[in-house]
């Protein structure tokens, strides 16, 4: 992806009461949460399924992936479905969020890169810190979070 | 006329080299025919078109050096058409090295493998050759008599020529060109334009083509060879051919023409044409030749063709003399000519896969939302029963059509499983050209439908199957006279539709499978163990196990033991199933059997813990109560088939699924060959049919699931991947076994 998340249109959403951003160009579509199907034998952070319009789609908890403690759930939880490049490919994907937030314009970004002290999730999956309506913001590397599991485990 | 941008010219070149590979498969085909029957002239006809359309389509994109090969090649044919060249073995493997060349030709223009400039010039160089080598050499450019040997005493005949393109479609001027220089072979050719076809200007529509020529001819060939002459267009556009014995000399200004063709009929559509060649003021006795289709006519028994003036003035004027003869006549050749152009004019279109994948995904959404539509209605009978009785009634409409969405949306998706049968009719001429063994292969139920894909992914196993038929089951010729067969080894490749599976059957005549000898090799090889009976079925199963061969000498084309088990292996991937029978000195069978498409799949919905999967029905064996002591007993890894240890998986231990087991198991047999296991599941559901979607290429990584369905409650089900599973019971079972032996020791 290219740099140029200054300035960019960004979805923000909540898990485990840290606010993260994700590129609003990804997102698809924001679901109340439905039946989810288990995939056993999965990945512990993609080990499930969803319906989505016809569609088999996985859905990912990314509490999980970036090692945030899992609080229970709560009425605001929402499923985002975003198109992701998987090995050069759209690929579709769900991800879980205890709350999604608005559409709204980055305003600034704070950091290019993430302290790997003083923060309690896996760093390598936050692309930058930025600034959202005078809050720090989180923007999730997703297409790293997705990749092949073997560069970050 | 057809203006091309440069741009144009590379997706112009794509569709080409489409198109190309299509006419290809279809002159192997003819080719191969040929080869059985050497005096089939409407085949090297056929062939001749083949390739004149390469060679038109060639030089219209811009590709120059395919376009004089194929003119070369098309140049022989030409020679052999006309019979100044013979027809000979060695001529149709020169024919079948050409095409092996031109596909050469399309893979290195898309890019695939590289051109094999040498081969192509040995096979052009040859072929310049053999062309030299003919009988006579008529000089067939002179543009003033050419007869042809047949038509040497008749005179000369005047024939009007009605050349109308198909509305639809540009016909390449170079292609126009081609004809009309092939009929000025045959004798003085004028050409006019007419543009009398064009309808009033507020029915003119965009993109037809109205302008037509006619041809006046003085020649002394007959129709046959004006027909041959203009290669494919009286069968892919409008031809008539009219003796015009009133004219026998040349016109000699366009006055004179003009006034013989306006006594022709005009055009109103494609599809009124024996109405229009009747209303029109002729009134022959063989009224039109049109097309291949109709029987030769000899313009010197024609009747002369006289012109009616009033008629000529009032072409919509029906006359009821004509109007008999055409109930006189039930099969006109004209309406021929029309059905062929009706059939033209439907045709078919060219569809990107994926686009039909998306659109039975739709229909896939819409049965999801057609569920969630009943449960609504449910909900409402126990708020408005009334109204909820009327949405019943709409909603059983709606799933009605739904049901048939989805079988038409799979449907588009059928292919002739023939062209998965094709590559094996060139495999086998060039086996026994090679070898000098005979055999002769029979294909039935070349139509029989299956998925597009289904076909492509059965070609390679059946080419091995074929080629294994070939080199372990026929006989060289004098063996198989000994034994009293045919000197001619007999393959028939059969394939038929069986409760929604095609069948597919390899038979051959030959030596047959020594069982014995097939058990002998697993044993040397340590695949089974010494001491272990075999039934025959099992031994005959063991075909299948890798590297087993009854091949006593290794030859270049099988018998290196590798292959059963791959051809195993791919038919498994399609789902499907491979029996193999076999009689000692009489022959093989081999049979397979396929789900005729993978978007569906015929599943039987079992229980793990809370969650329902699928398993695919075809390789279901039995369903058997698993007795709790059985279950219960950790040393037992064996359950016990009626004398037959089948090990088995508990997909609950598998899955990791938490809590309380059922108090009856059920274990569901699956096999594949002789390597079977039996899986534990809570409880069975019933069958199910169901749209196979694929699991995500993030899910890659698991094993255990072939894809996943989405129920009518528009819940997500895995279908399990049986073959993997079977892979894992085996291995957990040998770790099981090598631990006991251990343990033992």
């Amino acid at each position: 992806m290219t740099n140029t998340s200054n300035t960019a249109e960004i979805l923000t959403i909540v898990m485990s009461n840290e606010t993260f951003a994700v590129p609003a160009s990804m997102v698809l579509e924001i679901l109340d949460p439905g039946p989810t199907t288990p995939v056993p034998t999965a990945t512990a952070f993609i080990n499930k399924l969803i319906n989505f319009r016809g569609r088999v789609v996985p859905l990912a908890d990314l509490r999980l992936r970036c090692g945030l403690p899992i609080g229970e759930p709560s009425g605001d939880a929402r499923v985002v479905v975003l198109e992701i490049r998987f090995e050069g490919e759209p690929t579709l994907v769900a991800i879980l969020a205890d709350k999604v937030y608005e559409v709204g314009t980055l305003e600034g970004v704070i950091a290019d890169k993430v302290p790997r002290i003083g923060t309690r999730w896996h760093p390598e999956f936050i692309k930058a810190i930025g600034r959202h309506k005078d809050k720090f913001v989180m923007i999730l590397d997703i297409d790293r979070i997705f990749a092949s599991s073997d560069s970050v485990t | 006329m057809m203006p091309t941008g440069q741009a144009d010219i590379g997706k112009m070149q794509a569709v080409f080299l489409e198109e190309m590979g299509e006419l290809l498969q279809d002159a192997e085909k003819a080719l191969l025919c040929l080869a059985d029957s050497l005096d089939d002239y409407a085949l090297v006809g056929q062939l001749f078109r083949n390739f004149h359309t390469i060679k038109g389509g060639a030089g219209m994109v811009g590709m120059e050096p395919l376009a004089h090969y194929t003119h070369v090649v098309e140049n022989m044919l030409d020679n052999v058409r006309r019979k100044t060249l013979p027809l000979t073995p060695d001529l149709v493997t020169l024919l079948l090295e050409a095409l092996d060349c031109l596909k050469n030709f399309v893979s290195s223009a898309q890019g695939i493998e590289p051109l094999d400039v040498a081969r192509l010039e040995k096979s052009h160089n040859s072929i310049v050759a053999t062309t030299e080598r003919k009988i006579t050499k008529v000089n067939l450019s002179t543009p003033t008599l050419a007869p042809s040997p047949a038509s040497v005493q008749r005179d000369q005949s005047t024939y009007i020529i009605q050349v109308h393109a198909r509305p639809d479609f540009f016909p390449p001027l170079s292609e126009l060109a081609t004809v009309i220089e092939a009929l000025g072979q045959l004798g003085n050719v004028l050409v006019i334009s007419h543009e009398h076809s064009l309808p009033p200007l507020d029915q003119l529509q965009s993109g037809e083509f109205y302008l037509w020529r006619s041809v006046h001819l003085v020649t002394s060939a007959n129709t046959d060879h004006i027909l041959a002459a203009m290669v494919h267009w009286p069968t892919e556009h409008r031809v008539e051919i009219l003796p015009l014995d009133m004219l026998p000399e040349m016109p000699e200004n366009q006055a004179q023409i003009d006034a013989a063709v306006d006594g022709l009929p005009r055009v109103a559509s494609a599809t009124t044409l024996e109405k229009r060649s009747l209303d029109g003021g002729f009134a022959p006795s063989q009224p039109i030749v049109a097309a291949s289709v109709s029987p030769p006519a000899s313009p010197g028994n024609s009747g002369i063709v006289t012109a009616d003036p009033d008629h000529q003035k009032s072409p919509q004027t029906v006359t009821p003399a004509p109007m008999q003869q055409l109930q006189q006549i039930p099969k006109n050749p004209g309406s021929d000519t029309a059905d062929i152009q009706s059939v033209l004019k439907l045709g078919s279109i060219r569809v990107d896969t994926s686009k039909l994948d998306k659109l039975v995904n739709l229909v896939g959404e819409l049965i999801t939302v057609s569920a969630r539509l009943d449960s609504f209605q449910s909900f409402m009978e126990t708020r408005n029963p009334e109204l909820a009785e009327d949405l019943l009634e709409i909603l059983d409409d709606s799933s009605r059509i739904v049901d048939e969405l989805q079988d038409q949306a799979l449907t588009i998706r059928m292919v002739p499983v023939g062209s998965a049968f094709d590559p094996t009719k060139r495999l086998v001429h060039d086996y026994c050209k090679n070898t000098g063994k005979k055999a002769h292969l029979t294909i039935v139920g070349y139509d029989t439908e299956v998925d597009k894909k289904v076909a492509e992914q059965l070609s390679g196993p059946l080419q091995h199957l074929i080629r294994n038929a070939l080199d372990h089951g026929i006989e060289p010729s004098a063996e198989r006279e000994m034994a009293g067969k045919k000197a001619e080894g007999q393959i028939r490749l059969m394939a038929s539709h069986q409760y929604g599976l095609i069948v597919i059957e390899v038979r051959d005549d030959g030596r047959g499978i020594d069982v014995q000898r097939v058990i002998c090799s697993a044993r040397e090889k340590g695949i089974i163990d010494d001491n272990r009976e075999l039934t025959e079925r099992e031994g005959m199963e063991l075909i299948f196990a890798p590297a087993v061969s009854t091949a006593t000498e290794v030859t270049e084309i099988s018998g290196r033991g590798v292959g059963m088990d791959v051809v195993k292996r791919d038919i498994e991937a399609l789902r499907g199933t491979i029996e193999i029978g076999s009689a000692l000195g009489k022959g093989t069978t081999i049979t397979l059997r396929i789900p005729t498409t993978l978007s569906i799949v015929d599943g039987l919905l079992v229980c793990v813990g809370d969650n329902r999967y699928i398993i695919p029905l075809s390789m279901v064996e039995e369903c058997v109560e698993l007795a709790s002591d059985l279950g219960m007993d950790n040393g037992s890894s064996f359950l016990d088939m009626r004398g037959d240890l089948v090990p088995f998986l508990r997909l609950r231990d598998l899955f990791k699924v938490p809590g309380e087991m059922p108090l009856f198991e059920k274990i569901v047999i699956v096999s594949s060959g002789i390597r079977r296991i039996g899986m534990v599941v809570d409880r069975l559901l019933g069958n199910h049919q169901t749209v196979i979607k694929s699991l995500s290429p993030l899910h890659r990584g698991v094993q255990c699931f072939m894809g996943a369905t989405i129920m009518g409650d528009g819940n997500v089900v895995l279908i399990l991947d049986v073959l993997h599973l079977i892979d894992l019971g085996q291995k957990m079972e040998e770790k099981r076994r090598a631990k006991k032996r251990r343990g033992n020791l």
